[in-house]
């Protein structure tokens, strides 16, 4: 529990978003103290406009009624002290008390002056206490002989500070837990995910390498990702697979012969061999066979790398296929074959005429080889649209369809033509120059026979 | 015959230098590029063999550097780096042949013969075996002073064998030379068309005058 909250704590969204709430709460708090100063100078603005009209009104109070509609003024002012908050004191030249809401004029507050915030404590206060200690804005006014002051109690404001300050400190308080709160289900989210790549992962490491990533269904990005990981693993999976397989059938092709040299070898140790020539031939021819294999494997693998483009040049693939077929021909002709040929002139394509004549080649080897005696192979090469093709159909037993995907593959041998010679390479080294040269390698039934079809785009008019 | 080996492979040129000393030739061996550079550019030696990949100078700087000193020995390339790319690149820059490892001493033999008897190949009007002729004039070709016809595949094969009289080619160095083909077709076709060409040249005339070499190729001779 501890461990997963440690590691909660470490995902990317916790991280980012608590650093987002801290750079959040910097802005905001500062938002908040400007706003703060903006209300409390706006209050504290209408409290000196409150006062320089209070001024004004007594002033013309004075003028028309007097001293005494001033004191009558001001007890008519008691019962609105409640909402106004406004305090005064009229004093005589001498500075006794005539009327009003202090005890005592405060020292240091003249008239004829600015408005000027001055110490107020409790006990200065005559009647009720309401607006307790504080620094009261004031206003002294000369009436004559006598002089008034009038001072804002500030409780009322203070009251409204305080509240603004409170509900602000509230809502900041609510958005740091919001964010605190939104990024750890974030990162809990993502940590789920992370865990379900994480497991999957792990029990691949360990060998089991069947596994995929379950998917949630909801499409988001850890679907998309999932599903790519789980298509790598495919292609991997096929990879292994299909290397395993290759080294094993490479075992299987070298043991064969070697154990037939190391026969023949003991055969001439124990003596009993009489045509000492005759063997050492068929052992040269084993050694051959082996070595032949080899090359062929080493050549295809150097093909599907496609390290083979250099020193490529326009190639007129009628006149390969005009000459592979005529080195194929006594062949075919031994076996009572008829190779029946129509081509185009003038098929040019970008590529390596060596590796495109051994295609043919391959190709012309597997239509000799599976047509039966007086079977029929037809040779076309031409020109459609965009495209070269070049067909090579015979009437042999064919392939069925499903097996079209294997034929190519390394070893791959159809259980009819293990007692012919071949090694199963082929159709792969065709398959691997075909892709090399961007081409494409199409099978279809020619009833009876196979058809072997490649398409070219023509690189040239 | 004088030949260089250039291989920095002691045990692979031991066995060369056997092979070819048993056939008559003269080796010297240098071990490394810069020995091997360094003999062929100060002995007159009628072939170089020399390996591509060397410590020191690799095989394809020797072979240019040797080109522009006007040395013109016949060079043939020995070399595991044996695709069409690699093949083309060291006859561009100067080489004679090119054979990949791994190869069979035959094949190397019946190589160096035949690189060797280029040099005194002369351009000639017609090719003899016994009473086999091709004359170059009319292209044309008799036996016993019996005409036989021939299809163009079949002369560029027997022209090929009779410039290498009494001497083993093997069936790459026909595929190479007469249908230009640098790989190994799957099934074993030169055979068929030899059988072929025996059919006509020497199938009815007595004496045989293409021979098999039990695995290594063929040869014509009287």
């Amino acid at each position: 529990m501890r461990n997963r909250f440690k590691k909660l704590l470490h995902t990317t969204a916790v991280r980012l978003s608590l650093r987002y709430s801290f750079l959040y709460i910097l802005i905001f708090g500062l938002a908040l103290l400007i706003l703060y100063w903006f209300i409390t100078s706006f209050v504290q603005e209408q409290i000196k406009v409150g006062l320089t009209r209070e001024a004004k009104k007594i002033e013309t109070i004075y003028r028309n009624g007097g001293i005494t509609a001033i004191k009558n003024y001001i007890l008519s002012h008691e019962q609105f002290k409640d909402q106004d908050h406004k305090y005064y004191l009229l004093v005589d030249k001498n500075g006794n008390v005539l009327s009003g809401d202090l005890k005592e004029w405060p020292s240091g507050l003249k008239t004829n002056e600015p408005i000027k915030n001055v110490w107020v404590a409790e006990k200065d206060i005559i009647g009720k206490v309401k607006d307790g200690d504080g620094l009261w804005p004031m206003l002294a006014v000369k009436l004559g002989n006598s002089k008034i002051l009038i001072g804002q109690g500030i409780r009322g404001t203070e009251d409204t500070r305080e509240t603004l300050f409170a509900i602000m400190a509230v809502i900041f308080c609510l958005i740091v837990i919001f964010l605190i709160v939104l990024g750890l289900s974030l990162g809990k989210t993502i940590l789920r995910h992370a865990e379900n790549i994480e497991s999957a992962c792990s029990s691949i490491i360990k060998g089991n390498i069947s596994k995929r990533i379950s998917i949630s269904g909801r499409n988001d990005e850890f679907d998309i990702i999932a599903k790519h990981i789980n298509a790598m693993l495919d292609e991997l999976e096929r990879f292994i697979k299909q290397s395993t397989e290759t080294s094993n059938s490479i075992a299987h092709d070298l043991k064969t012969p070697l154990n037939r040299m190391r026969n023949r070898i003991e055969m001439v140790l124990l003596g009993k061999e009489e045509n000492l020539l005759e063997s050492f031939e068929k052992m040269a021819e084993d050694t051959d066979k082996m070595i032949k294999m080899i090359n062929s494997l080493l050549e295809i693998s150097q093909i599907e790398t496609g390290v083979l483009r250099k020193n490529w040049g326009k190639v007129d693939i009628s006149v390969l296929l005009k000459e592979a077929v005529d080195f194929y021909q006594p062949f075919a002709e031994e076996k009572g074959i008829d190779i029946i040929v129509n081509l185009e002139n003038n098929l040019f394509v970008l590529g390596s005429a060596q590796l495109l004549s051994q295609s043919m080649l391959n190709i012309l080897d597997n239509a000799v080889k599976y047509t039966q005696k007086n079977g029929k192979i037809s040779v076309l090469a031409k020109r459609k649209n965009d495209f070269i093709f070049i067909s090579i159909c015979d009437n042999g037993p064919g392939v069925k369809e499903e097996e079209y995907g294997k034929i190519t593959q390394k070893f791959f041998r159809l259980d009819k033509s293990r007692t012919l010679e071949g090694n199963g390479l082929g159709l792969s080294l065709v398959k691997a120059v075909v892709d090399l040269h961007k081409a494409k390698l199409i099978f279809k039934d020619n009833n009876p026979g196979l058809c072997v079809v490649l398409r070219f785009e023509s690189n040239y008019v | 015959m004088k030949i260089l080996l250039i291989e920095d492979d002691r045990e692979g040129a031991k066995f060369v230098i056997k092979g070819l000393s048993q056939s008559g030739f003269v080796v010297d061996h240098a071990l490394n590029g810069r020995d091997g550079l360094y003999l062929a550019m100060n002995n007159n030696y009628d072939l170089l063999i020399v390996d591509r990949m060397l410590p020191g100078v690799d095989g394809l700087s020797i072979i240019k550097m040797l080109r522009a000193a006007n040395k013109n020995m016949q060079i043939l390339i020995l070399s595991a780096l044996g695709n069409v790319d690699e093949r083309v690149e060291g006859l561009k820059n100067g080489a004679d042949d090119y054979l990949p490892k791994p190869y069979a001493f035959s094949e190397l033999l019946a190589r160096v013969e035949a690189l060797l008897r280029r040099n005194r190949e002369n351009p000639t009007s017609s090719l003899q075996v016994g009473d086999l002729k091709i004359n170059f004039e009319n292209y044309s070709v008799t036996r016993g002073g019996k005409k036989i016809t021939l299809k163009p595949t079949e002369f560029r094969l027997l022209e090929y064998l009779m410039r290498h009289k009494g001497q083993v080619v093997t069936r790459t160095m026909l595929l190479e030379n007469v249908w230009g083909y640098n790989f190994d077709p799957q099934t074993n076709v030169v055979d068929v068309h030899i059988s072929r060409l025996r059919s006509k040249i020497d199938k009815g005339f007595g004496k045989e005058l293409i021979k098999t070499v039990r695995g290594i190729g063929y040869k014509i001779e009287e």
